[in-house]
Formats: structure tokens, sequence, C-alpha cells
């Protein structure tokens, strides 16, 4: 399907899709993949699915040309390539679409939908890039400190909904009562409410950033180096298993 | 017999009392240097040559680890040496382009022409300007579909390659812009060029010598003060690349940008192993000590200073 948005060549070439960051992370979920257990204690980078969502991205990269060379990514803002149409869909993250809805206009025809879902009675696979406050082990007031993450995270409704304004709130009730009622062009902002019953938290975030590098490379061997997918599970599973297991997240 | 008569440095002993007082306006208006001095390097200095033992992380002092951090680095740590190749393969294309093209620049700026100012700021100023603003801007000009540079390159009917996507054009890139900015070099270059006597160039065109006969036989060898100069510093700098491969590749693509200086900040301020980090940091350290004192060893032989 994404071939068939690409058209031209050189500088009026129109691409399928954005290359966008999320897109390696989405890689392995898309086809149903798994990376860890939710407890951390395992990690399944070694699987079918995963090889079958980075197959299908390097067709989509490499073989269809339906998403930009590595360097039209990095040295182009992506959003750039969707709202000057050299781009037929984007990533459209929930925090960015009142900038998008605003600089598009109603220079063209858009919308905004759902990730397809993993399997045809599967989930929709989405992703979440949570921002939220934590706490040192060895805090002094842990009563205090956890007030006020409570008041700033989501206790507070006035403070919710400033951040309503920009993205998603954790305070549930403004969330639905506010956030989800809110709309920028033609999209809804209840759409990212819906697409968080089935999201996964930022698959490299956080303590994870070491295993996410090693991933980078293996996904960069496939889109880049030319490299199948079985030969960088190969490659690189040993790797990415290595630096998980050290890091010893499900004590 | 003359050398009896030269003034001999004598060291300086504060016997009066306005003699200490000047002493002490003189530590007071340099003070401001030298807390800087003392808080901000030779401090950090010292702490990171502790550092470099523990396995201190961002959150947590660590404890002492002897020569673990080293160990890691060597059996562990896959892209260590990776770094310390791209960091040598941008060094060895950097430095001589740098120091050829400047010379010939500075060649030229020292010409009697017409708007000799104007070249000489047009040249400079991309040195001046942020390197992160310069960064971006050459970012959009290797940019493989829409950069200004393919484009160019297909307006003679050639097929420019994916200037920062392919891993063996990537590091020449970052070669490419970097060599854009060193305005700084060339009026170095230039101060050297216009150092030299007007009087042996007449002499050795009363002599008969041609214009290239002189760069060669008088320029080049009267600047190699200049020259050497530019070297030492452009090495060490070089060395120090994190700027452009951070804002156009991030590293990549499959770390054939990532330099010595960016896994150092990845470990440090990415996965806040600060130990480890330091380690990184006296490794590069080590080895820009040695290459400039090979370089100034060399010197002997191939810089002339006209006595």
């Amino acid at each position: 399907m994404a071939p068939k948005f690409v058209t031209g060549s050189g500088v009026n070439r129109t691409y399928a899709m954005v290359r966008h960051w999320v897109l390696p992370n989405f890689a392995i979920i898309c086809q149903g993949g798994v990376p860890y257990a939710d407890d951390f204690s395992d990690i399944y980078m070694d699987s079918e699915e995963v090889r079958a969502g980075l197959d299908l991205f390097r067709y989509l990269i490499v073989e269809a040309q339906a998403i930009p060379s590595q360097s039209a990514a990095q040295t182009m803002p992506s959003e750039q390539l969707f709202i000057t149409e050299r781009a037929a869909i984007y990533p459209m993250g929930g925090f960015e679409i009142a900038s998008l809805a605003q600089e598009i206009d109603d220079w063209f025809e858009w919308d905004a939908v759902l990730p397809p879902k993993d399997s045809p009675d599967g989930k929709n696979t989405n992703i979440t890039y949570a921002t939220g406050y934590a706490m040192y082990k060895d805090a002094k007031n842990k009563e205090a400190a956890w007030e006020f993450l409570k008041e700033a995270s989501f206790a507070n409704d006035e403070m919710a909904m400033f951040t309503a304004q920009i993205g998603m709130p954790a305070n549930k009730k403004v969330a639905n009562e506010v956030y989800a009622k809110m709309s920028h062009g033609n999209v809804s902002n209840a759409l990212y409410l819906k697409g968080m019953e089935t999201s996964r938290l930022n698959i490299w975030g956080g303590a994870l950033a070491t295993v996410g590098d090693i991933w980078t490379e293996m996904w960069d061997s496939v889109n880049v180096a030319g490299m199948s997918a079985a030969e960088a599970q190969e490659k690189y599973v040993p790797l990415l298993e290595k630096e998980f297991f050290e890091l010893n997240l499900s004590k | 017999m003359l050398d009896e008569f030269r003034m001999k440095p004598k060291r300086f002993v504060p016997s009066t009392a306005k003699a200490r007082r000047d002493a002490l306006r003189f530590y007071f208006y340099i003070s401001p240097w030298l807390i800087g001095f003392l808080v901000l390097t030779l401090y950090p200095i010292l702490h990171s040559f502790y550092l470099m033992f523990t396995s201190s992380t961002l959150t947590d002092p660590g404890e002492f680890v002897g020569l673990s951090n080293l160990y890691y680095a060597l059996k562990e740590d896959t892209r260590f040496l990776v770094v310390f190749k791209n960091t040598l393969y941008y060094v060895a294309m950097f430095v001589p382009a740098s120091l050829v093209l400047s010379f010939v620049i500075a060649l030229m700026l020292s010409q009697r022409v017409k708007f000799l100012g104007l070249f000489r700021t047009i040249f400079y100023l991309p040195y001046v300007t942020a390197g992160v603003a310069v960064t971006i801007l050459w970012g959009w000009i290797f940019n493989a579909d829409y950069g200004l540079l393919n484009y160019s390159l297909s307006l003679l009917g050639i097929q420019g390659p994916d200037w920062l996507g392919d891993p063996s054009w990537a590091m020449i890139s970052i070669v490419i812009l970097s060599l854009w900015t060193i305005g700084n070099n060339i009026i170095i270059m230039l101060a050297g060029i216009q150092d030299i006597p007007e009087t042996l160039y007449e002499s050795a065109q009363i002599d008969g010598a041609g214009k290239f006969r002189c760069i060669f036989t008088i320029t080049i060898p009267l600047a190699t003060p200049t020259i050497f100069f530019n070297l030492v510093l452009t090495t060490i700098g070089a060395f120090q690349l994190f700027t452009q491969p951070y804002v156009l590749t991030n590293g990549g693509p499959l770390n054939a940008t990532r330099t010595v200086v960016m896994h150092l900040f990845t470990n440090a301020f990415q996965y806040g192993r600060m130990g480890y980090a330091a380690m990184i940091a006296w490794c590069l350290f080590v080895v820009i000590m040695v290459i400039t004192l090979i370089i100034l060893g060399s010197s002997k032989k191939w810089v002339f200073y006209g006595d």
C-alpha cells in the first residue's frame, strides 16, 4: 500500500511516510512483537514477530523507498516533509498536533487515524512517551516530595488544565473532560485518549537507553548496511540480551 | 661578551610595604581568573583523574574499582576502539586539508587586490558563526534528496551520494563541513605570511625567480613556524570533534561518525557512567599528548625559524 503514495524523484520526490524517530521502536511491535517482559525479567528481541517488523521496514525504506533515507530524515525536520506534501503519512504525536494543524491550516486536507493493528483481531500498536517526575530514593522528606509529585502530576485539576493545552495530562478527570474534547484541525484529542488503551510505553526510554542504542545499530544494519533481519538478529540479539540483563531491572 | 649586559629576570620579592600592597593588588586583580582556573579547570581535572578509577554514576559516588573501567573499555565496550578509529580517521583527513586550504587562501588574501577587506571578512565569518547553526545549515545542503549539493551535482549529470546516510561518506561530509570554519587558521597563516620581509621576494625576483619559485623557496619555508603552530592547535581541536556529528548524524550511520568525545558525552550524560566517561577522557588526553609530542619532536626537522 505505502509505495502507492510515492511519486517523483530528486527535489520533487514525495514519500509514502516520513522517516520518524519513533519508527525503529514501532518496527518491534507492528507485527505483534514484544521487546521484553513487563517485569523486565526477560527479553524477546529474537522473536519472529520482531524479525517480521524489521523486514517490513527494510522493505519500505530500502526496496520500495517509501520512507526517506537516513540523511533526509536527519537533516530535514520530518514534519517539514509532511507539511510541504513531500510525505503522505506522518507519525503524529499528540504533543505536536496543535503546531502542525496551525502550519498546515487549510493548505491541504488531512486527518489522523490510529496505527494499524498488529493482527486482524489484535490491538492497535501505539507507543506512549511519558514525561514525569521522580524522587530520589534517599530523599530526606519523602512525604513532602510525594505530595508535590501528586499535585504536579495528577491531583491538581488546575495544573492539569494547563497541561491539557499542550498534551495529555495524567489527571484522568481533566484528560476525559477537557483534553479529549479539544481538537486541532479535523483531529480530536479523543483519538489519542483511545490510543492510550493499547499503547506501550517508550520501549527503550530511561534506564534502557544503552540497550536502545544497540537496537538503533541493529536497525541501521538492516536499513543502511543491507543486512537481512535474520542476520541482524543473529549479530545483535546477544548484545541486546547482555546489556539488558546487566541492567538488572527486574530486581 | 654581550651576554653580560643582557637583562636577567630577577625573582620578585616584595620587601617594602608598597611592594607588598602592589603584590596584593596584583593577586586581587587576577583572582577572578585564578578562582575560575582552580574551581572550573584544575579541580575538575584532578577529580576526573580520581573518577577514572571509580564506578561513579550521576547519582552515586560509586567505589574504587582500580583499572576495571579500562578493562571494560578494551574487552567489553564494542564502541571504544571504533570511536578512536573514527576520530583518527577524521584527524587524518581534516588536519592536512585544513592546513593546505588555509595556507592557499591566506596566500591569496595576502595579495594586493580590490575588496581585500571584504574577502577577509567573508572567510572569517563562518568561524564566528554559531557552530550548531552552521551545522544545521550544512545538514540541509547535504540532504540526499532535497539538498543544494546533490541538486548542483545533478545539473552536471552526477548523482550525488547519500552524504550523511552512507557510512563511507558520512565522515567525509563532516570533514567538508568542518573545512568551512577554518577562518581562524587563515588569519593566523595570513599574519605569518605577511611577516615575511618583502626584501627577500625582491632579491629573488632580481635573481629571476618566478611566483611559484618564490612560494616554494621563500613563503613556505618562512611560514613553517606558523604552519607548525596551526598544526598543533588544529590537531588538538580535531581530536575533540563533537558538535558536527552530534547535531548532524548523532554518531550514525552505524557508528561511522561516532567520535571519542561523543562516546564520552553519551556515557557521562545519557548513561550516567561518570567513572567510565572520565576514563575515556583520560585516554583521549594521552592520545592527544603523544601525538602532540611527536609533532613537537618532528618540528626540529622541518620548522625553519630563520636564525
